[in-house]
């Protein structure tokens, strides 16, 4: 016990003397019922795989400039959301709420609405407003859109007329019930695009983006090929430059926006796009084919370019779209990585593999690892998905891999089959380390969310460099765990 | 197969000195390191400039401590003898249960002539044993030079003594590469046969000292180890046997051998290694398919080569060139057997151009030579293995150096290559 | 902390609660065969129904009884179970607590049923004032109904005591805890830093309620109070004065001399032990500004902390102080002192710019934003490095602190190329 401690420096209580005990809270361990197992016969979820809808929805909007998401909800709803951003990027998110309490549960949210958005644009001025519907709003049955009207015409009142032009509002239908934060994205891509692009007759030059819920590394490494190729793009929802920012100093201006995200101006001409490319198919292909299906831009969309048939692909699409070659420079990073592979298929080759994560991510993931010569085991996609389950099988036929996919599953299933058939790697996110560390398998950080190392958000995993990171990443966490040090020199 | 072009380069022969600019052989220390290097109770400490010391403690990936003078400049000049003895006080003193030390001389130290030996004299006068292994690094074409004097050294420690009671022998030649030696001890066991030191994979300053201990020399190595083996037979009547666990084959082989020598009954060896084999084979007939025909191209120090190719042979692969660095004679007429195209010392430009001619499946060659073929594309396994790739001695070995083919050989990397 | 706590609502309401914030515990289940898990019994794994579109439109009260049995099973090592139900389901009329009874009589464990939507009251303090009235109402129910729950007659000692709202962040009941018991108390309950439910129970039987966080748990201290006689004393377990002054209370509460003598040789020791490290840490802070954002009580258990380090507390900001924490807070701070009442990001960046704090002492959410304007947080919900209550905790926190304020990074960020 501390209190035993006669001198205490002034390091204070350090975490390595405070040693507590673990109790136990039963004699042994019992193993679940077998028949609770699989998550289609329970009724309880344990350790979800994804989160609720209105999360996706806000992410979208956060990469947006001067955008604000307006949750329509319980303050809870952007608290919690608030705290995973803050954890994941280590960025302010300025994200509003209707406030609503008990008199909104019986009369609606109406009032919460009209006058919430009144003080948003008056004292915020942002640029562009997403009301982010959540269970509570969407099981009272809210009229978003007339709430929308009743709040513009009183503005216009009180503020003049231009009030409506300088500031959008894109309504986002997100029930929590009805989908994870994937599906948020996606309805967010969606509806984004139809509130605001248009075709203005002209075509122009440049292509579109949809990364879904990438990194800010992902999405600086994403513009980083496209410069090389030459191409003219637009990152639609960039959150590389709003959730990625310098330390600045007071700025002359407050309140404080970050200074870039996609500007408003980038959705409109959206509708002029060569093609439009949804990266993640789970997060933002509603985008994409909805402006396919009304603007005639051609929509692609891919699994995420994560590892080098996913790369190639992407540009390989990218170079049909605008008619533009592969410069070398890319060919050289594609070299670089495939170096990298060869010089360390020792450490990777025939090692199984768990995964877990987001849907995009997972299949994207599941294909590298399979092109790392590791042998996929068990898979968790979080949110279930046909594409990317179509996807896994695709990349497991080709390599001749027979996982267990567990589709739309949650953690606790997962868990208990990597208990009972340890894997040498765990790919996933933050919420696995409970179960690397009771198994003692290292754990490769990626996609959704991590938040308990640093540096993540930046270092990309797409692209050929980003697969050369990740590639390095996945290697040396198992140096570190199965290598004694002596045995690491070459 | 292809008829084999015409290669008129990839024929050096044996034993000539290195071709300035060209060439991959390393010094005579490096040799004397790559057998002194894992020997117990000793304290080791070469006499040189920071280098030596700083590179020379990794030995075949595994670091062992050595202690180094780090000469410099002053000591250059008006010599570095006290600084030397000094040095070796400390050693001493840091290692207590040191029961001798080994001196390597650099090419710093024999240039400036300094007389190690002598100090090494004084040292043994007080009780303190210290032998010099002469070993700068011009002092021989390649490692092979320095590999000799380290077992010159090690005979010299050899005492006379009694024999053992039960059947024992010393493994000559045998580096113990991720646990090598022990799979050949147990295989001995099976027999009944005490192995009393590896030389030098694992072995000690004492069991040295105590090596007349056993009835038997087996001799694993016969490029490194031949001459000691040689020596302890005319210095101390020991004998020895040509023996190697490098695939099934050779594995019997060698059993029966030393069977016969104990005169032990060489049925019950064949019964032993019938069943072994059948193990084996249940297990390698999946990896069989992958393999067969398929046309490796080795490069690598010489006495490994041998078993090697052979084990690849069993294994259904076709050797199609094969390299050595310090090879001898001897070495090139076995590999003879399986190739023409059988070289010493070849350049980096020589090996290109053998790979774009002869584009064998697979690669085998060293450490610090495999980025180049796996560079241009080609599947590589390197030497020696890594611990986690476990031993390629004894059946097991023989099941690992067939999985590690079929990991190089079937790694998805290579499918992405081409336009 | 031995319970399993089954959020009933989309998924979303139970992965945000989901072993977030550091409140610690020691209670662990079994991962494998000898192997514990990774974190304590209520902070690894989440339960919740994650209902559907479905379960909405046709009710969830049968999905979630089916759920809180299988729980159960899966987790043989829980002594009970709360249910909380969320917006969602409260609006679409599910009722918890039949489910509770239901499920409680079936396995012979207690469950309880929180009212928690998050539309209810004007902040999370309606939750904490929620969870204390309904908690109280079932812990009485459940007494009558299982007498055995009780401490028993015997057992009882007049110097049996509860610590009531304290919440074990990052341990500190390892610092306050042993404090009381080298006092010579029995410390029954802490409620519910690290509880266990069986000793929950056992709340009305102690003698004496020391209360903590006077905001969300007071409530109950009151409750206890008014039903079983038992008084409460408020402390304040922040920095050595308020620490000493808790010690001293609770020891003249009792009124023996002894344990007064007792108070203040516990007093000198810790002191003594921590004195070189706080004056070194007060010689370097002092004369810095600082602002405190945190919930509530913590606003003003703090200022006189800040002077203990001779620190200058310029502005005060709650998410959900009452009344009367804002009588408490102008009660301790200086005039002048800028106050406001739950903040937004606006306010706070005129705060910063209007009062020019050394340190920001906020949490997650608003530490990103004011970092990026070159000022130094620290994270005050969850700590840095805890424990920071108590006497030694106080090192920890003076550390942080300091740690937060002479960071070089501030003075290179500060300069231009």
């Amino acid at each position: 016990m501390i209190n035993q401690v006669k001198e205490i420096p002034i390091e204070g209580i350090t975490y390595k003397n405070l040693k507590i005990e673990k109790k136990p809270l039963s004699r042994e361990y019992v193993p679940p019922p077998p028949e609770l197992v699989p998550r289609a016969n329970r009724a309880v979820c344990i350790d979800p795989g994804h989160t609720c809808m209105p999360l996706g929805a806000m992410w979208a909007t956060l990469g947006v400039h001067r955008a604000i998401p307006f949750v329509q909800g319980a303050q809870g709803c952007t608290t919690y959301v608030r705290y995973t951003f803050s954890r994941i990027f280590r960025e302010p998110a300025t994200i509003a709420n209707a406030s609503f309490h008990e008199d909104a549960a019986v009369f609606g949210g109406r009032k919460n609405l009209v006058r919430g958005v009144r003080n948003l644009v008056c004292r915020y001025q942002p640029e562009l407003i997403a009301i982010v519907t959540t269970c509570s709003s969407e099981v009272i049955g809210d009229d978003i859109h007339s709430f929308l009207d009743e709040a513009l015409d009183l503005m216009e009142e009180e503020l003049g007329p231009e009030v409506r032009e300088a500031v959008k509002f894109v309504v986002v239908n997100t029930p929590s019930f009805a989908g994870s934060h994937v599906e948020g994205y996606n309805r967010a891509s969606r509806e984004f695009l139809k509130a605001l692009a248009r075709k203005s007759g002209e075509t122009r030059e440049h292509v579109c983006l949809i990364p879904g819920m990438m990194t800010p590394g992902d999405i600086r490494e994403l513009k980083h090929m496209m410069e090389l190729m030459g191409v003219s793009h637009r990152v639609l929802f960039d959150i590389s430059e709003t959730l990625d920012c310098p330390l600045v100093g007071m700025p002359d201006r407050i309140p404080y926006y970050p200074p870039g995200g996609t500007p408003v101006e980038a959705f409109v001409r959206a509708g002029d796009a060569q093609a439009i490319f949804a990266l993640s198919p789970d997060a933002g292909s509603a985008g994409a084919q909805w402006l396919d299906r009304r603007y005639k831009v051609p929509a692609y969309v891919m699994t995420m370019p994560i590892g080098v048939r996913n790369t190639d692909h992407f540009l390989r699409n990218v170079a049909e779209a605008t008619d533009r070659p592969i410069p070398d420079r890319l060919r050289w990073e594609r070299g670089i990585f495939l170096d990298a592979m060869a010089d360390t298929l020792h450490y990777t080759m025939m090692k199984k593999v768990a995964l877990c994560g987001d849907p995009d991510f997972v299949a994207a993931a599941t294909w590298f690892v399979c092109e790392l010569g590791m042998v996929p085991t068990y898979i968790l996609v979080g949110t279930k998905s046909r594409r990317a389950e179509e996807d896994i099988r695709q990349a497991c036929e080709e390599y001749g891999h027979q996982p267990v996919v567990m589709n739309g599953g949650d953690q606790f299933e997962w868990e208990y089959a990597l208990k009972n058939d340890i894997p040498d790697v765990i790919l996933g996110h933050s919420r696995c380390v409970n179960i690397a560390r009771e198994i003692q398998v290292p754990l490769v950080r990626f996609g959704f969310p991590v938040y308990d190392r640093v540096g993540y958000q930046r270092e990309p995993i797409v692209g050929y460099r980003g697969g050369e990171r990740f590639l390095a990443r996945i290697v040396n966490a198992i140096l570190d765990h199965q290598y004694p040090d002596d045995r690491t020199h070459q | 197969m292809s008829a084999q072009p015409f290669v008129p380069f990839w024929q050096n022969p044996c034993g000539l000195p290195s071709r300035p600019g060209l060439g991959q052989r390393a010094c005579a220390f490096f040799g004397a390191r790559y057998v002194l290097g894992p020997v117990k109770e000793t304290v080791q400490l070469v006499h040189g400039p920071v280098g030596c010391g700083y590179y020379g403690r990794l030995v075949r990936m595994v670091p062992y401590p050595l202690y180094t003078t780090a000469l410099t400049e002053k000591e250059v000049v008006f010599g570095g003898l006290d600084h030397l003895a000094q040095a070796l006080r400390e050693a001493f003193a840091l290692n207590p249960e040191a029961r001798g030390a080994f001196v390597y001389l650099s090419c710093v130290s024999g240039l400036i002539g300094e007389d190690v030996a002598g100090l090494a004299r004084l040292f043994e006068e007080k009780g303190l044993p210290v032998k010099t292994v002469a070993c700068p690094g011009f002092s021989s074409f390649s490692q092979a030079g320095g590999h000799a004097l380290a077992y010159e050294v090690l005979l010299g420690l050899v005492k006379p003594g009694p024999l053992a009671e039960e059947p024992t022998v010393n493994l000559l030649g045998e580096y113990n590469v991720a646990g090598e030696a022990r799979v050949i001890k147990s295989l001995l066991e099976g027999l009944g046969v005490k192995v009393h030191t590896v030389l030098t994979g694992e072995t000690s300053w004492s069991e040295i000292k105590t090596l007349t201990r056993a009835h038997l020399n087996l001799l694993l190595c016969g490029s490194t180890a031949e001459a000691l083996a040689k020596d302890l037979k005319s210095r101390f009547g020991m004998p020895f046997e040509r023996v190697s666990f490098y695939g099934p084959t050779a594995i019997a082989r060698s059993l029966k051998k030393i069977a016969s020598f104990f005169g032990f009954p060489g049925k019950k060896v064949l019964a032993r290694t019938r069943k072994d084999e059948d193990k084996l084979q249940k297990t390698l007939s999946s990896y069989k398919d992958l393999l067969s025909g398929r046309r490796v191209l080795l490069l690598l120090g010489a006495g490994k080569l041998g078993p090697l190719a052979r084990m690849l042979r069993e294994l259904g692969l076709e050797v199609v060139a094969v390299g050595s660095i310090f090879g001898r004679e001897e070495d090139h007429q076995k590999l003879r057997a399986y190739t023409e195209l059988v070289s010493d010392n070849p350049t980096e430009d020589e090996l290109e151009y053998l790979l774009k001619f002869l584009k064998p499946d697979v690669v085998l060659t060293n450490a610090r030579d495999q980025w180049r073929p796996i560079k241009l594309g080609f599947p590589t396994l390197s030497f020696p293995q890594t611990v986690d790739r476990g031993p390629y001695t004894g059946y097991e070995g023989f099941l690992n150096l067939a999985r590690d083919l079929v990991k190089v050989l079937s790694a998805p990397v290579w499918r992405f290559l081409g336009p | 902390m031995d319970a399993i706590h089954l959020v009933h609502a989309p998924v979303g309401c139970g992965y945000y609660t989901w072993g977030t914030r550091r409140h610690l515990g020691d209670g662990y289940n079994w991962a494998r065969p000898g192997v514990l898990e990774n974190e304590a019994n209520h902070r690894r794994h989440c339960y919740t129904t994650a209902m559907s579109e479905e379960d909405i439109i046709f009710g969830g009260t049968e999905k979630l009884k089916q759920a809180l049995l299988e729980a159960f099973r899966i987790n043989p090592g829980a002594r009970g179970a709360i249910i909380y139900n969320t917006c969602s389901t409260a609006l679409i009329g599910d009722d918890i607590e039949q489910v509770a009874r239901e499920v409680s009589k079936e396995v012979g464990k207690p469950v309880f049923a929180c009212a928690s939507p998050g539309f209810c009251g004007v902040s999370q303090s309606k939750g904490h004032h929620e969870f204390n009235f309904q908690f109280y109402k079932w812990l009485l129910k459940y007494r009558e109904e299982h007498p055995e729950v009780c401490l028993k007659e015997e057992e009882k000692t007049p110097y049996d005591v509860n610590i009531i709202g304290e919440y074990n962040i990052d341990w500190d009941e390892v610092v306050i805890v042993p404090l009381f018991e080298k006092l010579g108390l029995r410390i029954l309950n802490v409620f519910t830093g690290n509880a266990r439910l069986e000793n929950l129970f056992k709340l009305p039987d102690a003698s004496l309620s020391i209360v903590h966080c006077q905001r969300s748990a007071t409530y109950i201290a009151e409750l206890i109070k008014q039903g079983f006689k038992v008084p409460y004393l408020r402390v304040s377990l922040f920095g050595i004065e308020q620490t000493a002054k808790a010690l001293r209370d609770v020891a003249a509460w009792f009124g023996e001399d002894k344990m007064r003598r007792r108070a203040e040789e516990i007093i000198e020791e810790e002191i003594t032990a921590i004195k070189p490290a706080v004056e070194w840490y007060r010689e370097r802070l002092s004369g810095k500004k600082v602002a405190i954002y945190v919930g509530a009580p913590r606003v003003w258990h703090w200022p006189k902390v800040m002077e203990e380090l001779g620190m200058e507390v310029v502005a005060c900001m709650t998410t959900f102080g009452h009344r009367e924490d804002y009588e408490k807070i102008i009660h301790r701070v200086k005039p002048g002192t800028l106050i406001i009442d739950n903040p937004n990001e606006f306010e706070i960046e005129e705060m910063i710019e209007t009062c020019k704090p050394d340190l920001f002492l906020t949490g997650l959410k608003e530490k990103y934003l004011v970092r990026k304007f070159g000022v130094p947080t620290l994270n005050s919900h969850s700590y840095e490095k805890g424990p920071y209550a108590g006497f030694r905790g106080f090192v920890n926190f003076a550390r942080d602190i300091y740690q937060a304020v002479a960071a070089p990074v501030w003075q290179l960020a500060r300069q231009d190329f």
